[in-house]
């Protein structure tokens, strides 16, 4: 068993004209994320904004569904989705960075479908690595626009 | 008084087990109340991977524990878990039903 406590997690305080803004500027991409590593090549931060989904099952339960990362989980209590979803994010980067499982984080995100943007790729001018999530299925597509995203920062100490 | 249709929940304990023994179990991973499971295989990890929340009641849901016994291959035991533990018996009567039944 691995146990990271020292990754901080709190959400962006955004004023909601940043957020509207940012929300149109993601019309083209379902997700965006943003990787930052130190020169040792050391995972340092991640801001993910990416859209979730939650709701109540016949038995009382809350499945949550985050499908740009591959993510269904059930949480008993409603007060604990957001805490269940930070963790399960959080898990997924300690397995390819720090419990050696994968081929590291980039690596698995763009097996999964995840995409370096076009214009980040002719530009290329900064060190920190982003990548978006691109669908060709149109119904997940409507889908992800009509949901609030979910903004999430990642602080890895 | 629980609905005699309603699906059984499985103890986190006996799944938690369960995969420890299974062959097809890669490795595992506890952060904060979720834990994850990963399959071994070629695919890419977030397609490897299944996560279960701990609450306070510590069950797990009849969907996420016959999703986890297919994937790890333990139906078998699971049902005759639940046969014994909570006298649900896939595809047939549980005994609440059948005192309902005229």
């Amino acid at each position: 068993m691995h146990d990271i406590k020292n990754i901080s997690l709190y959400l962006s305080n955004d004023t909601i004209e940043e957020s509207n803004k940012r929300s149109r500027d993601m019309k083209h991409s379902m997700a965006t994320l943003e990787v930052t590593r130190n020169i040792h090549g050391k995972l340092v931060q991640v801001i993910i904004s990416t859209p979730t989904w939650s709701k109540l099952t016949e038995d009382n339960f809350h499945l949550i569904q985050i499908p740009t990362f591959g993510i269904e989980l059930f949480v008993e209590d409603g007060s604990d989705i957001d805490m269940a979803i930070s963790d399960s994010i959080k898990a997924l980067i300690t397995a390819t960075e720090t419990a050696g499982l994968g081929k590291g984080f980039e690596q698995e995100l763009k097996a999964f479908g995840w995409e370096i943007p076009q214009e980040e790729a002719k530009e290329n001018q900064s060190d920190d690595i982003s990548l978006e999530f691109n669908t060709n299925n149109e119904l997940l597509f409507d889908l992800m626009h009509s949901s609030q995203p979910q903004e999430l920062e990642l602080q890895l100490a | 008084m629980a609905s005699p249709f309603q699906l059984p929940t499985v103890d986190y304990d006996f799944i938690h087990q369960q995969l420890k023994k299974s062959p097809n179990l890669e490795s595992s991973l506890r952060i904060g109340y979720v834990t994850s499971y990963f399959k071994n295989g070629t695919s890419p990890l977030i397609k490897r991977a299944s996560y279960i929340h701990h609450g306070k009641s510590n069950q797990v849901p009849f969907e996420k524990a016959t999703a986890l016994a297919y994937k790890f291959g333990f139906m078998n035991e699971l049902l005759d878990w639940l046969r014994d533990n909570r006298q649900y018996v896939d595809g047939g009567i549980s005994d609440m039903a059948k005192e309902l039944s005229p």
